[in-house]
């Protein structure tokens, strides 16, 4: 039997490294999936350098980093660290 | 090491991909982006219609500053006011509809407009009403990249979206799949709005 029906604190804490916190990228990622984003940029895209080497998945990366606010290049961070 | 691989490279980032960027690859990547843009149309039926809506939609010609062939006599106030910008979006209603305007005949005079066929002045076209665009009528003549100069028309025509292009542009696209009709001398599309922009915007690169 509960003596006592106040609620206790609660701490929400968000640490898992490997989770994306920009859900939103889930469908947005899976429209550009379903039309084959990475290969379109692949099919147009030959780079000439070691450094241009995936293009398709980089571009798509790209995209979603810009989808979640990026402005810059560290600011594509923010699909691998989450925001 | 060297027996078992003939070279090593450290995994590039996306900055070290980003920076190798010359503007030839970004060319690449718009015409990637193109492509995206009729696979998203064709994924997305975003655009409302009545039956038949492929036959209804939107043409963007987009805008364009004009390299005004007057030579010394036209300065840079007539470059500027030589911008062509047609937008048209239609009809099946919806609030996205863009201002439609075309501004052709640019101050310096019918010869600077390339081409000679200068487009008719402030031409403004009413939303929801249907748009017929005449782009390159001159056929072979224009080089790649200026489709949407003043030679281009947009007015409301009662009809669908139509849009016009002269032969040389017509087999460009019909080269990359888009559906032409003659009508004439003259070939017609008629299109949906997003593949419209994109197949004149494809077809005028390089």
């Amino acid at each position: 039997m509960q003596l006592l029906h106040a609620r206790r604190a609660v701490d929400a804490v968000f640490d898992e490294a490997n989770l994306v916190s920009c859900a939103g990228l889930v469908p947005m990622m899976g429209l550009a999936e379903q039309v084959d984003l990475a290969g379109l940029v692949a099919a147009q895209v030959r780079p000439d350098l070691s450094t241009g080497s995936n293009p398709g998945g980089k571009a798509a990366a790209i995209v979603a980093g810009m989808a979640t606010g990026a402005e810059s290049i560290d600011d594509l961070n923010v699909p691998r660290h989450g925001g | 090491m060297t027996a078992l691989f003939g070279g090593v490279y450290a995994a590039s980032t996306l900055g070290s991909f980003l920076r190798f960027f010359t503007w030839g690859h970004a060319l690449q990547l718009e015409a990637a982006a193109r492509d995206l843009l009729i696979a998203l149309a064709a994924a997305t039926p975003l655009l409302p219609g009545p039956a038949g809506a492929e036959e209804v939609g939107a043409v963007e010609v987009a805008a364009v500053a004009v390299g005004a062939a007057g030579g010394a006599r036209v300065d840079v106030a007539h470059r500027v006011l030589d911008v062509f910008e047609g937008r048209a979006a239609f009809p099946g209603g919806g609030g996205e509809g863009v201002a439609q305007r075309v501004r052709g005949q640019p101050p310096g005079g019918a010869q600077a407009g390339r081409g000679g066929h200068p487009a008719e002045a402030d031409e403004d076209v009413g939303f929801g009403e249907p748009a017929r665009v005449a782009v390159g009528a001159g056929g072979g003549e224009q080089r790649p990249g200026e489709l949407s100069h003043g030679d281009a028309r947009a007015g409301s025509a009662g009809g669908d979206v139509v849009v016009e292009v002269g032969a040389g542009r017509a087999s460009d696209l019909a080269g990359i799949g888009v559906p032409t009709a003659s009508a004439g001398a003259s070939r017609w599309l008629t299109l949906p709005a997003v593949v419209a922009t994109t197949a004149l915007r494809r077809s005028s690169s390089p």
